[in-house]
């Protein structure tokens, strides 16, 4: 059973659209939406455009909505990778230095099926209260310079050095198609001066089942935003 | 310095107040202050461009030390009266910093707990404000409850008033309220709240206590008789009022809170039925009526409350009024009930309690009650006891008792009574008298034993006896002269006991310091008072924390909602046992303060829910 949790950050027009996600599950963004993202895609060979989810917290530091939810069957299709994509781009030396082809083929070397991350995860950064604390600490990095060690036999980058941050270090999962995460959900929040713009939409709800819904849902809100989320619910990832 | 330069989330037109965690920016990182992710951040103007969901604010600095601390940012918008009600008073709560600018005023609590902690004083400042406005509009209502929940999103008080303004919804609105809620203490408290607010449709607003035969016989009541019950009445509702304070927040102050309310009285048998709804009267009458009435009700079904469960006082008024005489039945009818329930109440039975511990205390004879039965004792200001006259409790008569016989002169005499104390089924105690020496002039006395000023229902037996005269110059107790007492009479009788409790409270203390006594436990561990439920709790943190730690840790342990300012006010008033620094931050408990929690743990004072140590 895997203690940790998958975290989303994202921003929407309205309150009604990100329920409409909590509902109905989240897509990955046509190709005309986020272009920087869709480049960096690009030159990873990530195609088509995916979801992004981060275990332990998000990569944002400030959000709007977010929310947490369980690695279970839902979050099967996805594949994972010990450290979050964009960076290879941008600041995880010395890969963000290379050419797209070595990139690319470092990223395949280290991405995995979804199915396989409770085995991932024993060996980076390990199933103890201790190593899971340890990978929930922002400021203590992996006692390994980069994943080839954890993971053997593959293409050696020091990316979990001293000048990398906790993104480094931070797994990424994907997914290529709709992501549905009803079932799974742990928590969710918004801002809070959106609360009452929620509370407003789950009184218009009429048909008992959506009713019945809402009341599941107010039962997982977390106050206090995206920070408030991941404070609530980082001790509650430690296994016991 | 670190530098607050906004908070996460959003801040739309519409809302007065919003909040999130701060947005701290160090040398060169950008810093979210509750989650503790970061980021590299150079340019406070990159604000835009780097597209991050944090609302601006006027830049408020820090001292370092608060780099990692979980900062919460408040913003209150300004605008028309309401948005006084959303302005924390910045001199008490743990403010860390303010600034104002065009769109607003921008507040930096230390942690979570503060914030919360005004959160709940805000909202409950509003919730009383919509319950005492009899003529405010649902709009405006509406307008104050939504900036409530985004303050504070579970709180019990303002989901129930939000669902008693939601009109036709109100069954939606009250299913997903309760959804809101997180623990069982906070849906039981809505749903109280929601029963005291009512509806229009509601047929909950009367109940009935019924008196059949007896003093009822015939239809209607005596005069004398009625006297008697109103009386009784009249009494328990004053005990009550504590109590109501502590449980519904949003009062200040027991004068706030009304009486019960006598409304119709029916000669049938004899009914008097109270009412919690008046025409043209604020809604939290109605509120604060209903739950003294449930509180009553409660009790008349066998339910009281364990403060109250020891104070002979409140049996006594309470026996009163449900056993009012040979023959008479009384029953109930509670709010929403149709049908009548005998009301639950047992006295103490001697014949069913069991004698605990035999010693001799030091008062004053305050009078004789119930056919020359019963004499009532004053110990202290606050400790009368009511003890039979005729009864030792073991098939005997009280020696000496003849005083009250034979003599008109032992009312206000000091007298030392050698009394044992039996204690019921129920965990209730009675002191049962064995012998009374009411002193005359030049008399000395030996007692063994003082109520304890620490744990009511507790009592101090110290090692060694201690000597009791009554000279001409006075009272004199352990060689100390309490007061001068020319003759026996009201006034004499009250400064003794006063200055005698004064004493003792001293006393208590320097003989729990030097290990020179025991206590005679409370049987029942009565409701703490706010200062010890302070003083525990700190006790529990190691004796020093901070003040927003303490009150969290005072209201888990005790079930409370303590308020900040309430707190601040208790600690303030009792500097000899805990000490507060300038900043009103860090609170530590004194030598004074760490004897007096010793003490209440050997008294049998309760400690709370103090998680199990292995």
């Amino acid at each position: 059973v895997i203690g940790l949790y998958w975290f989303h950050a994202c921003r929407r027009e309205t309150p009604a659209q990100f329920l409409a996600v909590l509902r109905d599950g989240i897509e990955p963004p046509p190709p005309s939406v986020g272009v920087g993202t869709r480049q960096l895609e690009l030159a990873l060979g990530i195609l088509p455009p995916r979801v992004y989810c981060f275990l332990g917290r998000t990569l944002d530091v400030f959000g709007h909505y977010a929310f947490a939810f369980r690695c279970g069957t839902a979050a099967a299709h996805g594949e994972v990778s010990p450290f979050d994509t964009g960076g290879l781009m941008n600041h995880l030396l010395p890969v963000s230095g290379w050419p797209n082809d070595r990139r690319q083929e470092y990223l395949r070397a280290f991405s995995w099926p979804h199915s396989t991350l409770e085995t991932l995860l024993a060996a980076y950064p390990g199933a103890s209260k201790e190593e899971v604390q340890r990978y929930l600490d922002l400021t203590l990095r992996p006692e390994h310079p980069g994943p080839h060690v954890p993971f053997a036999g593959r293409p050696e980058a020091e990316i979990w050095n001293q000048d990398a941050d906790w993104r480094a270090w931070t797994w990424e999962g994907r997914w290529a198609s709709r992501l549905p995460i009803r079932d799974e959900l742990v928590a969710w929040t918004c801002p809070p001066a959106l609360f009452p713009a929620v509370i407003d939409l789950a009184n218009q709800a009429h048909q008992a089942d959506e009713l019945s819904w809402y009341q599941e849902l107010m039962t997982k809100h977390i106050s206090g935003g995206l920070g408030g989320l991941i404070a609530m619910l980082s001790p509650q990832q430690v296994p016991t | 310095l670190i530098h607050v330069i906004g908070f996460e989330g959003l801040w739309p037109d519409d809302a007065i107040v919003a909040w999130g965690a701060a947005a701290v920016q160090t040398t060169d990182r950008l810093k979210n202050s509750l989650s503790g992710l970061d980021m590299p951040w150079l340019h406070s103007s990159s604000v835009q461009s780097e597209n991050i969901s944090f609302v601006e604010m006027p830049t408020i600095d820090l001292d370092d030390d608060y780099v990692d601390s979980p900062l919460v940012v408040l913003a209150v918008r300004k605008r028309e009266e309401t948005f006084r009600f959303f302005l924390p008073d910045t001199g008490r709560l743990q403010c860390l910093g303010s600034r104002y600018n065009k769109d607003g005023r921008f507040y930096v609590f230390e942690n979570r707990v503060a914030f919360d902690t005004y959160a709940a004083d805000a909202s409950l400042g509003v919730v009383a404000h919509i319950l005492r406005e009899n003529s405010i509009s649902t709009q405006q209502a509406s307008t104050l409850l939504r900036q409530c929940l985004i303050l504070s999103p579970a709180n019990p008080f303002v989901h129930a008033v939000r669902v008693y303004f939601s009109g036709d919804s109100r069954v939606r609105t009250a299913l997903l309220a309760r959804a809101c809620l997180r623990t069982n203490a906070e849906k039981k408290t809505f749903d109280e709240m929601l029963e005291a607010l009512g509806d229009e449709t509601s047929n909950g607003s009367r109940c009935w206590l019924k008196y059949e035969d007896g003093i009822a016989r015939g239809g209607g009541l005596d005069a004398v008789d009625a006297a008697k019950q109103f009386t009784a009445l009249a009494a328990l509702d004053k005990r009550l009022r504590p109590l109501l304070l502590d449980r519904l927040p949003f009062f200040d102050a027991e004068s706030e809170i009304p009486s019960i309310r006598i409304y119709e009285m029916r000669p049938g048998s004899a009914n008097i039925g109270f009412e919690v709804s008046l025409p043209d009267r604020p809604l939290i009458e109605r509120v604060a009526r209903y739950f003294e009435l449930q509180l009553l009700q409660e009790i008349l079904r066998g339910a009281v409350p364990p403060e109250l469960s020891d104070d002979p006082k409140f049996q006594d008024d309470l026996d009163k009024l449900v056993n009012p005489g040979d023959e008479t039945r009384v029953l109930q009818i509670g709010f929403g009930r149709d049908d009548a329930e005998p009301v639950v109440f047992q006295p103490f039975s001697s014949e069913e309690a069991k004698p605990e511990k035999r010693f001799v205390v030091f008062g004053i004879i305050q009078g004789v009650v119930g056919e020359v039965k019963r004499a009532e004792l004053k110990l202290f200001p606050g400790i009368r006891e009511l003890v039979s006259i005729t009864d030792t409790g073991f098939d005997g008569v009280p020696v000496g008792s003849h005083v009250f016989q034979n003599r008109n002169d032992f009312l206000f005499r000091p007298a030392s009574f050698d009394v044992h104390r039996f204690i019921d089924a129920n965990s209730r105690y009675r002191l049962f008298l064995q012998r009374i020496d009411v002193l005359e002039r030049e008399d000395h006395a030996k007692v063994t034993a003082f109520p304890s000023s620490v744990v009511r229902g507790a009592f101090v037996l110290p090692h060694q006896p201690i000597d009791v005269a009554w000279h001409s110059g006075g009272v004199v107790v352990s060689g100390v002269l309490l007061t001068d007492y020319p003759s026996a009479n009201h006034s004499s009788s009250d400064r003794l006991v006063e200055a005698l409790s004064v004493w003792a409270k001293d006393k208590e203390l320097e003989l729990a310091s030097t290990g020179q006594t025991t206590w005679i436990r409370a049987p029942r561990s009565p409701r703490p008072t706010a200062l010890m439920r302070l003083l525990v709790s700190l006790d529990a943190l190691n004796g020093r924390n901070t003040l927003s730690n303490l009150i969290n840790e005072a209201n888990r342990r005790f079930g409370t909602v303590l308020r900040r300012n309430n707190s601040l006010r208790e600690i303030n008033r009792s500097r000899e046992y805990m000490a507060i620094g300038d900043d009103d931050d860090v609170v530590q408990l004194t030598n004074q303060g760490k004897l007096l929690v010793s003490i209440f743990k050997a008294a049998g004072g309760s400690i709370g829910d103090d998680p199990l140590v292995v």
